[in-house]
């Protein structure tokens, strides 16, 4: 081969228009495409060149140049082709850099949409399975596009004929952010293994002076940020639940409900009967606090109704807390079907109520000219459901919020493949 | 995991707060959502024995078929 030393690290010149092209690998790479006239040819040890093409349009600049040196996970790369080419049934292409390694061969670092992607050859021998998924020893992969392809350019050199790649029958296979491609050719199938890698890890690889560009969509195996959190996040709100309950039932333990008061009261609604305006005092008792309170109401109310505002009195302080409580039960049949409505009972839980000795006032009121029985109970440390299961709600909120962003991602995703779930 | 952890620390943070504000709240008996008292007031020492026509009562509303 003609080498030009003038051009590093070696070059000849195309044998169109005698611009150098740079040489990187020549005892590997046969076929040679020139970015100034397009021409691609073959150029083997021996002569002489073979002209196979002249791609109809020029290679506009792209974010690596031919030469363009860089590390990709850890290791040393530099790119010594790239090529553009486009789906047969899309117009939208991308571009393929063909990158020279020390240790492993080649490798392809993909791009489309500011999505990228490095391919490796994959060893072992994978099958398709229900004509959609494959599986390898980690993970199952699920088919997302089959496709033949089309060069629309190609420069630098390369050690394969890239035309022969639009004879390729490609299938690919996600499992984000991995993806398994095959590859059906005349010589064989072949299978390469991807990883998705972002702009910025590009951008550091090679250390460009400027970011790239912010992709475009939802990448076929772009790892969805939702996606990647929720196991953790689900791992951590199940303990989180557990341990919430663990406590719940501690204080169940080293705070047990207590029955502080518990009696019957008699009460006329008559309003014309002398005293029926005078409110029901409880007897006094003794409150441990600071802690909830449980006042427990129960009324013989039998179609009708009785509403009792309440204090609680605080005989030390003076406090009083005020809150009302509605009994209601109203029960009957209609065209043959039996009804009911409320209950005989209802319940009030105070907050943070202080210790001291405390009564209650009971102020009841109804319609109608009845008798009622009322009983109250007074109870201390009432277990706070409330409490419990508003901290499992808040603990599952951000795991669900997950949940419905990664789904939203992959129905994104998923949108683009002509294969979906 | 604690590597996982630290990724989501602030999800890991706003979880502690949580369940040391469901700790406390059991603890001390307080109700973290809605609470059945309407008022606290400060009652001259001498009329808290008898309330009798300090309030009528006065019924908003039921229902009723």
């Amino acid at each position: 081969m003609p080498f030009n030393e003038s051009s590093a690290p070696t070059s000849f010149d195309c044998p169109v228009c005698n611009t150098p092209i740079p040489g990187y690998d020549l005892t590997e790479s046969s076929y040679f495409g020139c970015a100034q006239c397009q021409t691609y040819f073959y150029y083997g040890d021996t002569g002489p060149i073979d002209r196979k093409t002249t791609f109809p349009t020029r290679l506009e600049p792209t974010p690596l140049a031919v030469g363009s040196e860089g590390y990709i996970d850890g290791k040393w790369v530099r790119v010594t082709g790239i090529i553009k080419k486009r789906e047969e049934k899309y117009a939208d292409p991308w571009l393929e850099y063909v990158l020279m390694t020390k240790e492993s061969g080649y490798q392809v670092l993909s791009e489309f949409n500011g999505h990228w992607m490095v391919m490796r050859p994959a060893e072992g021998n994978y099958q398709e399975e229900k004509g959609k998924n494959v599986t390898d020893e980690d993970r199952e992969y699920t088919l997302y596009n089959r496709y033949n392809c089309r060069v629309l350019n190609a420069v630098g050199e390369f050690y394969w004929d890239v035309l022969e790649d639009s004879k390729l029958n490609i299938s690919e296979y996600i499992h984000p952010p991995y993806l398994l491609s095959r590859e059906v050719g005349l010589q064989g199938t072949e299978w390469y293994k991807a990883v998705y890698k972002t702009p910025q890890e590009i951008t550091t690889a090679f250390g460009l002076p400027s970011p790239l560009p912010k992709p475009l969509g939802i990448g076929a195996i772009q790892p969805s940020s939702a996606g990647q959190k929720r196991p953790t996040v689900t791992w951590l709100a199940t303990r989180l639940a557990l341990l919430v309950v663990v406590i719940q039932v501690l204080f169940y333990i080293i705070k047990p409900q207590k029955t502080l008061f518990d009696q019957s009261y008699s009460w006329n609604s008559d309003s014309t009967l002398p005293g029926s305006n005078q409110p029901i005092v409880t007897s006094s008792f003794a409150f441990a606090g600071p802690s909830a309170m449980a006042i427990k109401l129960k009324a013989n109310v039998d179609n009708n109704w009785v509403e009792v505002p309440i204090s609680l009195i605080n005989e030390t302080s003076g406090q009083s807390y005020e809150f009302t409580r509605t009994v209601e039960y109203y029960h009957g049949i209609d065209s043959g079907e039996s009804w009911e409505e409320g209950a005989q009972k209802d319940e009030a839980i105070l907050s943070h109520i202080p210790s001291g000795q405390y009564h209650l006032n009971l102020y009841p009121n109804s319609e109608g000219k009845n008798r009622f029985s009322v009983h109250v109970t007074v109870v201390q440390n009432p277990i706070l459901y409330s409490n419990l299961f508003l901290m499992l709600i808040l603990i599952a909120i951000y795991p669900i919020v997950l949940f419905i962003q990664q789904n939203v991602f992959e129905h994104k995703r998923w949108e683009e493949s002509d294969f979906g779930p | 995991m604690l590597e996982k952890l630290l990724k989501i620390k602030y999800v890991v943070l706003a979880g502690g707060l949580l369940t040391a504000g469901f700790a406390w709240a059991g603890m001390y008996g307080t109700r973290l959502l809605g609470d059945d008292l309407e008022s606290v007031e400060k009652m001259d020492n001498n009329s808290y024995q008898h309330g009798s026509g300090r309030r009528s009562g006065h019924r908003t509303g039921f229902y009723h078929k």
